[in-house]
Parts: structure tokens; C-alpha cells; sequence
């Protein structure tokens, strides 16, 4: 076991550091709409233009292909340095592009790969159906082939940024004959084809970042389906190892910064008991030490997480593991705000209101990307080998 | 360089231990009665684990705190009682640790009972005695006086109610007593979700194995998930107390409240998963919970590790 870090680590540190503080965003992020894409993509073009663009894609593909030690330098000064989140540039950065580089032919590569990297096309997931979430496999949206394009009828939901994306991932149905994992095609589609509607959904934070998008006879062109018309399943879950380990860590340094801000937080504002303050009520106190402790022990998870990929090229399943950690920590995190603002938190004005919109929003933490129920089946039957059973 | 997973040396260090610990301590030991431990401790010592962190030229193997602790997380899941570590701290104090290392003498535990008066575990006559107190010394048998034998929650441990005057004592051995509680806590928090485990995969109700219910499995789950929070953590603890971090404070105190979760919940855990066979004494599950509950309340209990995580500074991220 070591925890050390080399001079080189540390000089790539202060470069780092010295190209945030200078070039991140001082005007607050819109949270929705054309205005939330154009600041989201303004800042990645500009991490682009400065090499920062895609520090763990490969240098083949235009990114930086830094080492798993130079990410975790990255994500945590990123972080750290409270740079804005990826937004809506997140699908294609982190699963659309990397899908491409693994199973997409060099025609799409070419498309697609480099402007995705320069900020220039926003990408938005089709994977979840009315009657498909948990159960992702049971996907009916049929894509039938019809000529050189394969025709599309039906719907996706929960797809966020679908209202400013340019592309959508879109996994259909191909054929309705194969076993469920079979029979899909994961296709590329562009979001100003006509028939496709986007509309909004207001979730319970208030904001609108996802959408419900209908498809009527929809003509996507068969050179955009990637891997096969029938192998769409092993195409979405293509993993790639490059960043495996390091996704959780900004996620963890916010997550952090937010626990300190909190504890000042209660060092101010009045406490349950009279003429005391949130922090000297005992309750309140050792919910603060305990969330310190988990987050500090998210880190140290993220940390064996990045070993074990050092290790082996194979991720298995513990990642399931780190995303569950930290859902039920962030909701822990918020719940405990609200009750350090005690009756101030039933307001949304003033200094309240990043508290509990942040609250709200992260209830989005143990559904999306797989419930924690699902989770949980997987640390079950995939790292502990208990049987699969009736569901 | 980042590396939370034992290198190959440690790796094999780890196997030997858990090799030589679940051969010479099965738990079928604790089912007969108090002091199951004095013959194991005087065994390990014989092949030197007493000295393990000790430095060469006292006499160890000059091993760090990355080895203690793959050292008590075996001892956790064998249910090692508090003399191996109490000997252990003693060698780390002693002016002259011999004795300790090579196993002519071992060291009883001393806890304050929380109204003035000391528990003492496991003594025997002519051990000198650790008081693990605000801060932690290794003080003279004599020193604990007028003992009382009483019961304690763990029928495998010796207990007496005592007096002592102890003296102020070592703060960077009270946080190294804490990091090896932590990682004894995750090795009884592991064995646990072991026993749980196996049993869920074999035992059917319903005509499946309970594991297959998700009411079973995502109990599982939770063991699992808790036991790789706290292992990760008191690794991490390890590697900042012996590189002399200033935040090793916060990352032990940090290690023993989150090990101290996963032990004791996955010690509860398991009985429940285990049913009515859970509940007898003939059963393995009753004795990790009452051994956890005698743990939490030795090198500072959650409360006193929440009050010690609060009023540090929070580590840096490079820190």
C-alpha cells in the first residue's frame, strides 16, 4: 500500500491548478435551456483549445490520454477548484464518445469523435422506454429496416438534454424474434430529424433537464447504426477501462466541499435548542462527524477503486458499489442540511434555496444510471455470488 | 503513487496470517468458556507477530502500520480477544519489549467503566497492563487495584471492575490502538457477511435459497458494501498514521467510526439472516455481536471518535 506523489505529480498539479483558477467561469451556470447549452459548451471549447478536452480519451482520438494518477490530479483540482459540471456535453464525453472509439466504424468516429471533444455537438442518451427502466432489456421501440434506413416508431424517456442535444444514443429493437439482448441496434440519431418531438419534463427539483422525445417514422440512416443491426446491447454496455475508477471523484471532492460548507453553515444559523446554534446540538453535531467520516471513506474507496483498475484491465463489478455509496451519502448529506436550516428550509429565496434545490435534485442520485434496488442486485449476485432469483 | 490494495509482499503476509489464525483460533474455541486466547498469543509470539511493528533494533520485525493492521483484521475475523493487541502495545511501549516479543509475558486491557472505576480484561497474574484511557500507557499489574471479578457481555472474556491511577500517557499510541480497533472491527464485519452469505446461498425457504430473495440479498449487499467503505478507509488510515500525516488524526477516528458501523451492523445483520438458529448460543453469529460490543467501547467509543472528527481540520485533497 503507498500514497505518495512524485515531483512530476506535484508539477502537473500546479499547471493544473494555475490553468483553472485562470480560466474557469466566473458567471453562474444556467440550469436549463439554450442558455445552460451555451455555456456548457463554451467551457468545454475552451478546455479543448487549451488541451484539456478529453483528458482520459486516448491522444488518438484528440484527447490528452493521461495516466489514472494525472485524472485523479485532474478531477480532484477540477473539483476542488468548483469548475462547473460537464452538463449537458456529459453523454457524449463520457458515453457516447467512448462507445464510438470502441465498437463506431472510422466513418463515424470521424463524424462524431472530434466534436463531441471541441464542445461543438451536444449528445443526449434514447435507452429508457415508458415501460423499460430498470428492466433496460425490455426495450419495444421498434427500428425496422426499410431500404437503406431503419424506420423508427415510439418513444424514450427520462433522456436528458434531449431538448438542446444535436445527437441522441438510441437503442431500438430490431428484431422482436431474438431473446430480449439480442435483438437491439444502437443507432446514432440526429435530433433535428423530422418526426422526432422533444418534450420537456419538470422534475422535482423544478428544473427541466430531461425530456420525453416521440419518434414518428423517424428515417435514420442504416450507415448510423453502430456494431450491427443486432448487437446493440453488447454496444451500449461496452465499458471502456481507460477512465475506469476515476468517474466518482468529482463527485466525491463536491461532496466534500459541500459537508465543510455545511458545517459553517450550522456554526451559523440557530439550532433547535434557543439561543444556541445548529452545531451545538448534539444530534446535529454527530450527523456532521459521521457524514465527514463517509465522504472521507468515499475517497478512500475511489482511491482502491483506481488500484484495482492499475491492476487489471477488467472492471468488475464493484463499481456498482461506489455509485451506490455515494447516492445514498449525497441524500444523507442534503436531508441533514434541510434539518440544520431547520423551519429555514421551507423557503426557496435567498440563502436557503441552493440547499434545498439541491436536496430536491438529488433524489435523481438513486434512480438514474440504475436504482440503488439495482444496484444492490448487482453487489448481490455479481460480487457476493448470491443466486438470481424471482425479481 | 496510489495503492489502497496490499503489494505482494503484504498480500502474502496477509495469507500467512489468516493461514495460521484460522487454523490455531477457530471460533469453536469461544463456545468453551473465558480466556480462549493466553495459549494463542504465547503461539503467535513464537513466530514473532508480538514485535510486529516494533523496529529491528528493539527487537521486532520493524514492520509498519500497514501490517498491524492486515494482522488485527485477521484477528477480527477470528475473534481475537484485546490481549493480543494489549501485548502487542506493550511491546511498542515498553522500555525493555523482550518480554513481550518473544512471549514470556503477555499485557491485560484496561478501560475506564465511565464513573471513575476500570474494567480490566483478561488479566493474568504477572501481566503489566495497558490503560487505554484519554491517552494510552503501559503501566505495572499493581497499578490496577482492589479488582472485583465480574461478567463481562463476551463470555470468552476475563472481566474485573478495579480502580487506577493512570498516567497521562501516549496520544500517537491511543491513535494507533483506534486504527488496529478499526481494522479488528472490519475483519468481524467481513466474517460476518461471510457467514450471512454462505448461509443465504444454502438455506431454502420457500423452495429457493433465502439469498435469492431480495430482502436477503440486499441485506448482503449492505454487509458488502459496508465492509469495502471501512477497509478502504482504514487502509487509508494506516498509510497517513505511519507517513506521520498531519490529518492522521481525522483518517483513524474516520477508519474506527466507520468500521465500528459495519461491525456492528453486520453482526446484527447476520443473526437476523441466520432466524431462529441465529438466536442460540450454539450458533457463530451470537458471538460477533457481543464480542463488537465489547470493541466499541475500547480505544474511544463512536461518540468520542465523532467529537475527535469535528474539531479537526478536514484533510486537503492532496493532503
Amino acid at each position: 500500500m503507498e500514497y505518495s506523489f512524485s515531483a512530476e505529480d506535484r508539477a502537473f498539479r500546479d499547471e493544473v491548478r494555475t490553468w483553472l483558477r485562470a480560466n474557469i467561469p466566473i458567471e453562474e451556470r444556467p440550469k436549463e435551456g439554450a442558455a445552460m447549452r451555451a455555456f456548457d459548451t463554451a467551457w468545454q471549447r475552451r478546455q479543448f483549445e487549451a488541451g484539456w478536452g478529453g483528458i482520459a480519451w486516448p491522444t488518438e482520438y484528440g484527447g490528452r490520454g493521461l495516466s489514472l494518477m494525472h485524472q485523479l490530479i485532474w478531477h480532484e483540482e477540477y473539483a476542488h477548484a468548483g469548475a462547473p459540471p460537464p452538463g449537458c456535453m456529459f453523454v457524449g464525453l463520457n458515453h457516447g464518445g467512448p462507445t464510438l472509439m470502441a465498437r463506431g466504424s472510422e466513418a463515424q468516429q470521424a463524424d462524431h469523435v472530434p466534436r463531441i471533444l471541441s464542445g461543438e455537438a451536444v449528445w443526449c442518451q434514447g435507452f429508457s422506454e415508458p415501460g423499460a427502466g430498470s428492466d433496460l432489456a425490455g426495450i419495444r421501440m421498434r427500428g425496422t429496416v426499410d431500404g437503406d434506413d431503419v424506420v423508427v416508431n415510439g418513444s424514450k424517456i427520462w433522456s436528458s438534454y434531449a431538448d438542446v442535444a444535436d445527437w441522441q444514443e438510441l437503442l431500438v429493437r430490431t428484431d422482436p424474434d431474438l431473446p430480449r439482448h439480442r435483438g437491439l441496434a444502437w443507432v446514432i440519431c440526429d435530433m433535428k430529424l423530422p418526426g422526432i418531438t422533444v418534450r420537456p419534463i419538470r422534475t422535482m427539483a423544478g428544473a427541466t433537464t430531461f425530456s420525453e422525445v416521440f419518434y414518428d417514422n423517424v428515417r435514420i440512416p442504416l450507415s448510423n447504426v453502430v456494431g450491427g443491426l443486432t448487437e446493440g446491447w453488447s454496444v451500449a454496455m461496452s465499458t471502456l477501462s481507460f477512465e475506469r475508477g476515476t468517474a466518482m471523484i468529482p463527485h466525491q471532492v463536491e461532496l466534500q466541499r459541500t459537508i465543510e460548507e455545511l458545517i459553517v453553515l450550522a456554526g451559523e444559523v440557530p439550532g433547535p435548542i434557543a439561543g444556541k446554534r445548529a452545531i451545538q446540538d448534539d444530534e446535529i453535531a454527530a450527523r456532521l462527524a459521521t457524514v465527514r467520516a463517509e465522504v472521507a471513506a468515499m475517497r478512500a474507496m475511489t482511491y482502491a477503486a483506481i488500484s484495482r483498475a492499475l491492476r487489471s484491465p477488467v472492471p468488475g463489478p464493484e463499481g456498482a458499489m461506489i455509485s451506490l455509496y455515494f447516492a445514498e451519502l449525497f441524500q444523507r448529506v442534503h436531508g441533514l442540511a434541510l434539518d440544520i436550516l431547520g423551519a429555514g428550509s421551507v423557503e426557496r429565496e435567498g440563502a436557503a434555496s441552493q440547499w434545498v434545490y439541491r436536496y430536491l435534485d438529488g433524489f435523481k442520485h438513486s434512480i438514474a444510471g440504475g436504482t440503488t434496488e439495482i444496484r444492490r442486485n448487482i453487489v448481490g449476485e455479481r460480487v457476493l455470488g448470491l443466486p438470481r432469483g424471482t425479481k | 503513487m496510489i495503492d489502497l490494495l496490499p503489494n505482494g509482499e503484504e498480500q502474502a503476509l496477509a495469507e500467512n496470517f489468516a493461514q495460521v489464525l484460522a487454523a490455531e483460533a477457530p471460533l469453536a474455541r469461544l463456545h468453551q468458556g473465558t480466556d480462549a486466547d493466553h495459549a494463542l498469543i504465547r503461539q503467535l509470539a513464537g513466530l514473532g507477530w508480538a514485535g510486529l511493528g516494533v523496529p529491528v533494533d528493539r527487537g521486532g520485525l520493524g514492520c509498519g502500520a500497514v501490517e498491524e493492521i492486515l494482522l488485527m483484521r485477521e484477528a477480527g475475523r477470528q475473534l481475537v480477544g484485546p490481549r493480543l493487541a494489549a501485548t502487542m502495545l506493550a511491546a511498542h511501549l515498553a522500555q525493555e519489549p523482550t518480554p513481550f516479543i518473544d512471549g514470556s509475558r503477555g499485557a491485560s486491557l484496561a478501560i475506564p467503566a465511565g464513573d471513575g472505576s476500570w474494567y480490566r480484561f483478561d488479566h493474568r497474574p504477572g501481566d503489566a497492563c495497558i490503560a487505554a484511557g484519554e491517552g494510552l500507557a503501559l503501566v505495572e499489574e499493581g497499578a490496577f487495584a482492589n479488582p472485583v471479578a465480574s461478567r463481562a457481555i463476551d463470555d470468552s472474556v476475563i472481566l474485573e471492575r478495579g480502580t487506577l491511577n493512570a498516567p497521562a500517557g501516549d496520544d500517537f499510541a491511543s491513535r494507533r490502538f483506534a486504527l488496529w480497533v478499526a481494522a479488528i472491527l472490519v475483519g468481524t464485519a467481513e466474517a460476518a457477511r461471510d457467514m450471512a452469505v454462505a448461509y443465504a446461498k444454502v438455506r431454502e425457504q420457500f423452495g429457493q435459497p433465502i439469498g435469492a430473495f431480495q430482502a436477503i440479498k440486499h441485506r448482503c449487499a449492505d454487509m458488502a458494501l459496508r465492509c469495502e467503505a471501512a477497509w478502504a478507509q482504514t487502509s487509508f488510515a494506516a498509510l497517513a498514521l505511519g507517513g506521520q500525516r498531519s490529518d492522521a488524526a481525522f483518517q483513524v477516528s474516520a477508519a474506527r467510526l466507520i468500521a465500528g458501523d459495519a461491525a456492528l451492523q453486520n453482526s446484527r445483520g447476520n443473526v437476523q439472516v441466520h432466524g431462529g438458529i441465529g438466536f442460540t448460543e450454539e450458533c457463530d453469529a451470537q458471538l460477533f455481536v457481543r464480542r463488537t460490543q465489547l470493541w466499541l467501547h475500547i480505544a474511544g467509543s463512536s461518540r468520542a471518535h465523532q467529537r475527535i472528527l469535528l474539531a479537526c481540520q478536514p484533510p486537503g485533497i492532496e493532503a
